[in-house]
């Protein structure tokens, strides 16, 4: 029953998740840095630090890719609990 | 609305800050080191108290807000165009470009802001409000995209467009003033968060500082040792700027939730205009009754009620968008012209600097007739050195920042060496950080003190005398070294220092962080100490003792017992030195910093020590390669150096006479000029030799 009610929610929600993926980078470093956890986001700060462009070069790639992998997950998700989702608009369902 | 009289309140002080604030944070010398950590009291100064430095926080609150509002705000409202923008090109027709902009906006979208500005500051050392408001614009737009395109989409289908449509409007007119209003709604809204979110983001920046990293760690340290640990008054003053910081980002989140309640027609009409919901199977007229209702509540003010509004006249169709179009230009030039910095003063300001150079000394209970005297001379002219002195006349300002401001003091210490008097000169620049609303762990204290942000002169280097003058003051024992031995720890002149013992008698007193000789004595025949050398005391009046002390050793710090080589022959020979260079660099590439200059700038290694006769300057890049190197020599001497390779080109350049060998490989390129009784040589290994040629030729 839960079930039945909250799949039509579900795309939506996972397009929000999503969409927060972005700024979490962002927030990742301040509060890996407040925290002390090691993490990217304290790599990110250390290698800004010492000017290590490549690390934080390959940082940026690497949180761009979970970002776009995150919303490829989050429209599957969708898809999955959509079917109207599942083919692109305007075709013939 | 109070968020809007909250925001209004706060851009109006910032804007008016250079009228208004007791001080000008940024002003090296601006204020009373004797007022540190001040607690507030009613003068205007005062208000809030002092912190740290002795600087006015309300002074420092005012001069913030201004980077950190013109950032913040200026980049959302940038960027809420370039979406309305992109936005409506998505929608523009069922072709290309919807695919197309859609792409693009997953890419921007998917990188993020902070990383990418802490990789613009890697590169850059710093990052300036230009590139950080492109950065943050080139990230942000996509939201405002996102929702427009939506909008658009959605009231693509609305009658009032089939309307125009019909009545013969064409696409751009169609998607400017009849498209685009149902966009501006929740783009505004966007705009009031987006800004919140840029301030943020700004200060999150400003409070990671990775660039003043070991800046932070030294003078951090340095600045709380000397002041003597922190009070729980700091803390307070502190946070007053993240109060700051989190009143402004409250008001505009309450904003944006003012707009987005005042567009939305369910919540911004009187209860009886408001549209209500169709009933299910509606016939057609209700449907039109319901979407004129709607129309009209979107034309409309949306206060009072729809037949007041039928009676007046309606604005025209581009009224709405121009107004919000034209609206946040006209705020972007007000926040542009209300950033712009006033320059720094011309003239020199020896007054005020020397009140706190004296004040500073008191504090540390020095004796007042040691102080540093100082000039502080504004960067507007870019003439040589005030005094001739060598390597002063830089063009530029080496300031990490392009948003800090510069100002170079010349300085000059004093101190006795036995019965002498030596006293040299030399000139540091100092910086001051661009003041944001950041709240910086290291608290008031990096975020806001100036930072030397080039070296001294060589003088100063030559000034802290190193450990290895022990070995050319004390009998000539070349094994002198290997059997020192530490005697304990002293003070002198406020700086804890090693006793070190030296087995030929004598002791050497080390500065403990620096490694450098503050007290060298030598018994004299009948066994008694004669001090040879001390540093009676140092005041200044800025925080200049990091760059005092800069290690002339490589690598070396604390004791130094290992590893003594040829330093300065002794301060007189400093003096020496500081008036041997005739020859000052008027052209220097941009981004080079000439490298403290240490013991081996006049030493060579084949014909040993030269202070008189040779001197060796390098430039450095920000990551601190060399790159460019002066030698200096007294022609056709001893110490002269001509370059052994066979090719050379002879030209003449701003009137002098160059020679030129261009480099091969591994070789540096080297261009010798001989001028007013000194012969220069430039090199280096990586800059070309047109630029060689310029530095040469500007060499007077």
């Amino acid at each position: 029953m839960l079930w039945r009610a909250t799949r039509p929610v579900l795309p939506v929600i996972a397009a929000g998740a999503a969409a927060n993926l972005a700024p979490l980078a962002g927030a990742l470093v301040l509060v890996e840095y407040l925290f002390g956890w090691p993490g990217l986001g304290l790599l990110a700060y250390h290698a800004a630090r010492a000017g290590d462009a490549t690390t934080l070069g390959a940082l940026l790639l690497l949180f761009g890719l979970v970002v776009v992998v995150g919303g490829l997950l989050a429209d599957l998700a969708g898809a999955w609990a959509d079917p109207r989702l599942r083919r692109p608009r305007g075709a013939a369902s | 609305m109070i968020a809007l009289a909250i925001l209004a309140a706060i851009i109006l002080l910032s804007v008016l800050a250079p009228l208004i604030a007791p001080q000008d944070p940024a002003d090296p010398v601006g204020f009373d080191p004797l007022a540190a950590n001040r607690p507030p009291d009613l003068s205007w100064t005062y208000l809030l108290g002092a912190d740290g430095r002795g600087r006015s926080v309300l002074a420092v609150l005012l001069w913030g807000g201004r980077t950190t509002l013109v950032i913040g705000v200026g980049a959302a409202l940038l960027a809420a165009l370039t979406g309305l923008a992109f936005g409506a090109l998505a929608c523009w027709r069922d072709g290309v470009l919807d695919p197309l902009v859609s792409w693009l906006m997953d890419v921007c979208g998917a990188a993020p802001a902070l990383p990418a500005l802490l990789l613009l500051s890697s590169r850059l050392g710093g990052v300036p409000a230009g590139p950080m408001a492109v950065v943050l614009i080139a990230t942000g737009w996509v939201a405002p995209a996102r929702l427009t395109r939506a909008a658009v989409r959605a009231a693509l289908s609305a009658p009032y467009v089939e309307a125009a449509r019909a009545a013969g409007v064409g696409g751009p007119r169609l998607l400017y003033a009849h498209l685009l209003p149902a966009a501006l709604a929740s783009v505004a809204a966007w705009t009031a968060a987006g800004a919140a979110a840029f301030v943020a983001l700004e200060a999150g920046l400003d409070f990671l500082r990775p660039w003043f990293a070991q800046r932070d760690d030294e003078l951090g340290r340095r600045a709380d040792r000397g002041a003597g640990g922190r009070g729980r008054r700091e803390l307070v003053v502190d946070h007053l700027r993240g109060v700051t910081l989190a009143l402004s980002t409250l008001a505009l989140t309450w904003l944006a939730h003012g707009i987005a309640r005042a567009f939305d027609p369910t919540t911004s009409l009187a209860p009886a205009a408001r549209p209500r919901a169709a009933p299910a199977g509606a016939n057609s007229d209700t449907t039109a009754d319901a979407d004129l209702s709607l129309l009209r509540a979107i034309w409309g003010s949306g206060r009072g009620t729809v037949g007041r509004r039928e009676r007046a006249p309606a604005p025209p169709e581009w009224a709405r968008p121009t107004v919000a179009v034209g609206g946040s230009l006209l705020l972007l030039l007000l926040l542009g012209l209300g950033s712009r910095h006033h320059d720094v003063r011309p003239g020199p300001r020896p007054d005020l600097l020397l009140r706190a150079a004296a004040s500073y000394a008191a504090q540390r209970g020095q004796s007042a007739a040691y102080i540093a005297t100082a000039t502080y001379a504004a960067l507007g002219d870019a003439g040589p050195g005030t005094r001739g002195l060598p390597w002063a006349a830089y063009s530029s300002c080496p300031a990490p920042l392009r948003g800090d401001r510069c100002a170079r003091a010349d300085v000059q210490l004093w101190f006795s060496a036995g019965s002498g008097r030596a006293q040299s000169e030399g000139v540091s620049y100092v910086c001051t950080p661009r003041l944001t609303w950041g709240i910086n762990p290291m608290a008031g204290l990096a975020a806001t003190t100036p930072v030397p942000c080039g070296p001294l002169g060589p003088a100063m280097g030559g000034l802290g005398a190193t450990a290895g003058m022990v070995q050319r003051l004390l009998p000539a024992d070349a094994t002198t070294a290997a059997r020192a031995r530490l005697a304990g720890q002293d003070i002198v002149a406020g700086r804890p220092c090693w006793v070190v013992a030296l087995p030929g008698g004598g002791q050497v007193c080390i500065d403990a962080a620096r490694g450098l000789a503050l007290r060298v004595e030598r018994p004299d025949r009948a066994g008694r100490p004669a001090a040879l050398f001390l540093v009676t005391g140092i005041s200044f009046g800025l925080d200049l003792a990091p760059q005092i002390f800069a290690n002339p050793i490589p690598g070396g710090r604390g004791p130094l017992i290992n590893g003594l080589s040829q330093p300065l022959l002794d301060i007189q020979a400093a003096d020496d030195v500081a008036l041997f260079s005739a020859l000052v660099p008027r052209v220097i590439p941009p981004g080079l910093i000439a490298q403290t200059p240490t013991y081996d700038s006049f030493y060579d290694e084949t014909r040993g020590y030269a202070p008189q006769d040779r001197v060796r300057q390098a430039y450095a890049d920000r990551q601190g390669r060399v790159a460019l190197v002066l030698l200096e020599t007294v022609p056709d001497s001893a110490w002269d150096v001509t370059p052994p390779r066979p090719q050379a080109r002879a030209l003449t350049l701003s009137g002098q006479r160059l020679l030129a060998w261009p480099g091969h490989g591994d070789q540096a390129a080297l261009v010798r000029v001989e001028s007013s009784g000194t012969a220069a040589l430039v090199s280096s290994r990586t800059l070309s030799l047109r630029t060689l040629e310029r530095v040469a030729a500007g060499l007077r």
